[in-house]
C-alpha cells in the first residue's frame, strides 16, 4: 500500500533547519540596524555598485571644489582689498598734483607724497596669501614689484634717462615743455614698456599669466586673478615715478607744468583701469559664488541618491527582525511539543 | 496432522520473529543516521511449509537518489564558486560604502587622487598640497598590487583546493571498487547486503559532491559511475582522476586542467567537460572568474599609465617596467602588480614632487612659475576623459570609457556576478534540501512506526510462546494419558 510516508530525520531536521537558517537572518538584520547599512552592500545592489561609486565619485568632487572654490574667493576678496586701497592712495596723489599746479610750496610735500605712494604700491602688490604672492600670476614665489629706489637698477635707468635729458639741453634749467612732453612720451615711457620688456626687467617679477582655476566639474576659469603687469599698476608705477623720481623742484614752471598734468592725466587713466579691475574681480567672484551654489544644490540630490542605495529602512528592519524572533520561537516551541509526541510514552 | 508440527512451526516462527525484531532495532539505531535506509524482512512460506526471512530489502527511490546527487553537485560547485568570490569582495570592502574611507575598490583610491589633484591645483605652490597627491598616488598603486595578490591568491587557493578534491576523489573511488565488489559478491552468494549498499550510496554522494556524476546499477548490483560529462570514473575498477598543480599563480599564469581516466574534463578545450560539482566549481572561479577580475585590474593600470602620460608618449606619474614607452591599446597582463609611482617625483626616492606641476619627462611649465596649474588641471581632465584609451571589460569586449567610469564598471561587474552567484547558490541550496528531504522521507526510518511494528512483533512473538507452552501442556497430557494406560 503506498502512503506518504514521513521519515524521524527529515521531521525534527527540517525545524533544524528553518531554525538555522531564521538565525543567520537575524543576526544579519541586527548588523544592518546598527550600521544603518545593509550588511552586504555588494550583494543587495549587485552591478548597481558601479551607479553608487559614480554617484558617491561626483559628490566626493563637488566637495572638493567647493572648497577650492573657498580658497579662491578668500584670495579674490583680498585682491578687492588691495584695488581699493591702491585706489584711495592714488586719489590722494592726485589731489596733491591738483594742488601743486597752482601753489609753489606743496611741490616738495607732492614728491614726498609720491615716493610714499610708490612704496605703498610695492607692499600692496607684493602682499601674500598662504605663502603665494597674490598679484605674481603663476610666478607666485617671487615679490611681484621690484622696490623702487636711487641705486636699484629701475631707479638708475629712470636718472639715466633724465640725466640724457638734461645733457641733451645744457642744464636742467633749459628744459622747455616740449623737451619735457618729448621726454615724457618717449625715453621715460618706453622704461615701462611690456612690449619691449623693460617693465619686467625694471620694475616687475609677475607673469603675465594669471593663475587657472577648476570652479566646477565642467569650467575653469583662466585669469582668475590679476598679476602685477596689469596696466592699473604699470599706469600708478609711472605716475609715482614721475613725481618723486624727475626733480620736480628744480624743474623750470614751463617744464614742471608739463609733467604735473601729465602725471595728473596718468593718475586719473589708473584710477579709471583700478575700477575696472574692481569689475572684472567682481565679475569672477560672481562666477564662483554661482558654480557653488549649483554645486551645493546637485550635491544634495546626489547625497538622497547615495542615500537611497545605501541605506536601509529602518522600520522595515525592525519589522524583520521581530517577525524572525517570532518564526524561531515558534519553530522552538513545536520542536519541544514533537519531543513529547513520541509512541513510548504511551506503553 | 501430527501434534509436532505446530511445535516446529512455532519453533520456525520464533527464529523469524526474533529476526525481524533485530531488524527493527537496526532501523531505530540508524532513524537519524544519514544515508540509512529502512530495512524491511521478506517473510516468505518456505517449500517446507514453515515461514522464515528469505531476504532482507531496503527501501529504495532511484529517482529522487539521482536527483540528490544532481543537487549536490550543483550546489558544491556553485558554493565554491561563491566562496572564492567572497573572499575577493572582503578585501574590497564594498560595504563600507562607496564613499566611506575603508573602500578598498580601485575605484575609490581614483576618487581620492582626483580630490588631492583638484586640491593641488588650486593652491600649486604648496609642497604639503603636493604630497598629499603623490601619496594619494601611491595608496592607488598599493590598492592595484593589494587586488592583484589576493586574486593570484585565491586562484592559488583553488588550485589547491582542486588537488585536494581530486585526491579524495581517488580515495573514495578506490573505497568504491573494495565495496562495490564485495556486494557483488555477496549478492550472487546471497547474503545481506543492504548495509553495504547504503555505504555505497553514501559514497555516490560523497563523490558527487567533488564532481557531477550519473550512476548505472546493473542487474547483479554492479553500479557504473560516469560523470555528468560522459566519461568513465568507475566500472568494475576504479579510473584514474589526475591534476597537475600550480604552486604559485600570476597573471600570466593558467592552472592545469583535470583529467578523468585521460579525458580533459575542465577548462576549455575539454572534450567531456563537467558541469557541476565543486571541481567545476573551483576550476570555473580559477581560469574563467578571477583572471577576468584581474584582466580589470590590469586594464584600470594601463588606463592609469596612459592618462598621465607626456609628450610624446612616454610616462609620467605611473610608471612600469615598458617604460619609458607608455603602453599600447590592449591588454597588459600583470600591469596591475608592476604599475608604480614614478621615482621622478616620489619625495621617498629622492623625487622632487613639484615635477607633478611642472612636468617630469617633458616641461610643461616653461616659465617655471609656481602658481602654473595648466598641467596639473589637464591631468584631472585626462582621468575623466573617454578618448585617451579603450578598455577591455575582461572577457574581450571593448568599452569607450574615461578611466573613472571603467573603474566603477569594474567593481559592479564583480558585485553583479557575486549577486548572481549567490541569487543561484540560495536557489541551489533549497533545491539540495528539498531533495533530501524527499529521499529521507522515501527511504528513512519514522520511529513510532517501527516502534508499532514493535508491538505487533511483541504480540506474535508472546502468541508464538503460548502456543509452544499449549503443545508442550498437550505433550504433558499425552504422556500423562499414556503414562496411566500403561499402568493400567
Amino acid at each position: 500500500m503506498m502512503t506518504v510516508t514521513i521519515s524521524t530525520a527529515s521531521l525534527f531536521g527540517s525545524l533544524r533547519r528553518s531554525v538555522a537558517s531564521a538565525q543567520s537572518q537575524l543576526g544579519d538584520a541586527q548588523t544592518e540596524l546598527s550600521s544603518q547599512r545593509p550588511a552586504d552592500l555588494g550583494l543587495t545592489l549587485g552591478a548597481r555598485v558601479s551607479l553608487d561609486h559614480s554617484l558617491a565619485e561626483r559628490l566626493a568632487e563637488f566637495k572638493e571644489i567647493t572648497q577650492t572654490n573657498n580658497v579662491l574667493a578668500n584670495h579674490l576678496d583680498l585682491t578687492q582689498n588691495i584695488l581699493s586701497a591702491l585706489k584711495d592712495t592714488a586719489k590722494g596723489v592726485l589731489n596733491a598734483a591738483v594742488n601743486a599746479q597752482d601753489a609753489q610750496g606743496n611741490l616738495t610735500a607732492l614728491s614726498s607724497t609720491a615716493t610714499n605712494a610708490l612704496q605703498a604700491l610695492a607692499s600692496n602688490v607684493n602682499t601674500t596669501s598662504a605663502g603665494a604672492y597674490v598679484f605674481g600670476g603663476i610666478n607666485s614665489g617671487v615679490p611681484p614689484l621690484k622696490n623702487y629706489s636711487a641705486t636699484a637698477a629701475n631707479g638708475q635707468a629712470v636718472d639715466a634717462a633724465f640725466q640724457a635729458l638734461v645733457t641733451s639741453v645744457g642744464g636742467i634749467q633749459n628744459i622747455t615743455a616740449a623737451d619735457m612732453q618729448n621726454f615724457l612720451s618717449g625715453p621715460f615711457a618706453n622704461l615701462f614698456s611690456t612690449a619691449n620688456g623693460n617693465f619686467a626687467n625694471l620694475f616687475s617679477n609677475a607673469s603675465s599669466t594669471a593663475l587657472s582655476a577648476r570652479i566646477s566639474p565642467t569650467r575653469t576659469l583662466d585669469g582668475a586673478s590679476l598679476t602685477a603687469n596689469d596696466p592699473a599698476v604699470i599706469n600708478l608705477t609711472q605716475a609715482y615715478v614721475m613725481l618723486a623720481g624727475l626733480k620736480s623742484t628744480q624743474l623750470p614752471p614751463a617744464a614742471r607744468d608739463i609733467l604735473l598734468s601729465s602725471a595728473t592725466n596718468t593718475l586719473q587713466r589708473a584710477i579709471t583701469q583700478l575700477g575696472d579691475a574692481e569689475a572684472s574681480v567682481g565679475l569672477t567672484q560672481q562666477q564662483v559664488r554661482d558654480a557653488n551654489q549649483s554645486m551645493s544644490i546637485q550635491q544634495a540630490t546626489l547625497q538622497q541618491q547615495v542615500g537611497d542605495m545605501e541605506g536601509i529602512d529602518s522600520y522595515e528592519v525592525s519589522t524583520r527582525i521581530t517577525r524572525l524572533m517570532t518564526q524561531i520561537e515558534t519553530s522552538y516551541r513545536i520542536t519541544a511539543q514533537l519531543q513529547q509526541l513520541s509512541l513510548a510514552r504511551f506503553l | 496432522m501430527a501434534v509436532a508440527s505446530p511445535d516446529a512451526i512455532a519453533r520456525q516462527s520464533l527464529g523469524a520473529i526474533s529476526s525481524q525484531i533485530g531488524l527493527v532495532s537496526r532501523n531505530i539505531a540508524g532513524a537519524h543516521v544519514d544515508g540509512y535506509s529502512v530495512k524491511t524482512a521478506q517473510v516468505t512460506t518456505g517449500i517446507d511449509g514453515f515461514a522464515h526471512v528469505s531476504s532482507v530489502t531496503r527501501a529504495t527511490n532511484d529517482a529522487l537518489f539521482q536527483t540528490s546527487l544532481r543537487a549536490n553537485s550543483a550546489q558544491a560547485g556553485q558554493a565554491a564558486l561563491l566562496e572564492g568570490m567572497s573572499r575577493l569582495d572582503s578585501l574590497i570592502n564594498v560595504s563600507a560604502g562607496a564613499g566611506g574611507d575603508a573602500n578598498h575598490a580601485p575605484a575609490a583610491f581614483i576618487s581620492k587622487l582626483a580630490s588631492a589633484l583638484q586640491q593641488y591645483s588650486s593652491t600649486p605652490s604648496d609642497r604639503n598640497a603636493a604630497n598629499a597627491a603623490v601619496g594619494s598616488a601611491k595608496d592607488l598603486v598599493n590598492a592595484l598590487h593589494d587586488a592583484t595578490a589576493e586574486v593570484q591568491r585565491v586562484r592559488g587557493q583553488a588550485d589547491a583546493d582542486i588537488a585536494a578534491s581530486v585526491a579524495n576523489l581517488n580515495s573514495l573511488l578506490a573505497q568504491f571498487q573494495n565495496l562495490n565488489t564485495s556486494i557483488v559478491t555477496g549478492t550472487a552468494a546471497g547474503r545481506d547486503v543492504t548495509d553495504s549498499l547504503d555505504q555505497r550510496d553514501n559514497l555516490l554522494t560523497q563523490i558527487s559532491s567533488e564532481i557531477g556524476i550519473r550512476t548505472l546499477t546493473r542487474s547483479n548490483n554492479d553500479t557504473v559511475i560516469y560523470t555528468d560529462g560522459g566519461a568513465t570514473l568507475f566500472e568494475t575498477t576504479a579510473r584514474t582522476v589526475s591534476f597537475g598543480s600550480t604552486s604559485t599563480f600570476s597573471a600570466s599564469t593558467s592552472g592545469n586542467p583535470v583529467y578523468v581516466d585521460g579525458v580533459q574534463a575542465t577548462g576549455t578545450g575539454a572534450s567531456m567537460p563537467s558541469s557541476s560539482g565543486k571541481i567545476k566549481g573551483l576550476a570555473e572561479l580559477r581560469d574563467k572568474t578571477l583572471p577576468q577580475y584581474q584582466n580589470q585590474l590590469d586594464e584600470i593600470a594601463r588606463g592609469l599609465v596612459r592618462a598621465f602620460s607626456e609628450q610624446n608618449q612616454t610616462v609620467g606619474l605611473f610608471t612600469y617596467s615598458g617604460a619609458p614607452a607608455t603602453p599600447g591599446a590592449s591588454i597588459v597582463k600583470g600591469l596591475a602588480s608592476d604599475i608604480k609611482v614614478n621615482a621622478a617625483v616620489d619625495p621617498e626616492k629622492g623625487g622632487n614632487v613639484s615635477l607633478l606641476r611642472d612636468g617630469i619627462t617633458f616641461t610643461y611649465n616653461t616659465s617655471g612659475g609656481a602658481s602654473y596649474s595648466a598641467r596639473i588641471l589637464q591631468l584631472v581632465a585626462n582621468m575623466s576623459d573617454s578618448t585617451i584609451t579603450a578598455f577591455d571589460d575582461g572577457v574581450g569586449n571593448s568599452l569607450q570609457q574615461s578611466l573613472t567610469s571603467y573603474a566603477n564598471f569594474s567593481i559592479g561587474s564583480l558585485e553583479g556576478q557575486r549577486q548572481q552567484a549567490s541569487t543561484a547558490k540560495g536557489y541551489q541550496d533549497a533545491l539540495l534540501s528539498q531533495s533530501r528531504q524527499s529521499l529521507s522521507n522515501a527511504t528513512g526510518v519514522n520511529i513510532d512506526d517501527q516502534m508499532s511494528k514493535m508491538l505487533d512483533l511483541e504480540n506474535s512473538y508472546q502468541a508464538t510462546g503460548k502456543l509452544i507452552e499449549m503443545v508442550s501442556n498437550m505433550f504433558s497430557s499425552l504422556f500423562q494419558a499414556v503414562s496411566t494406560g500403561i499402568r493400567t
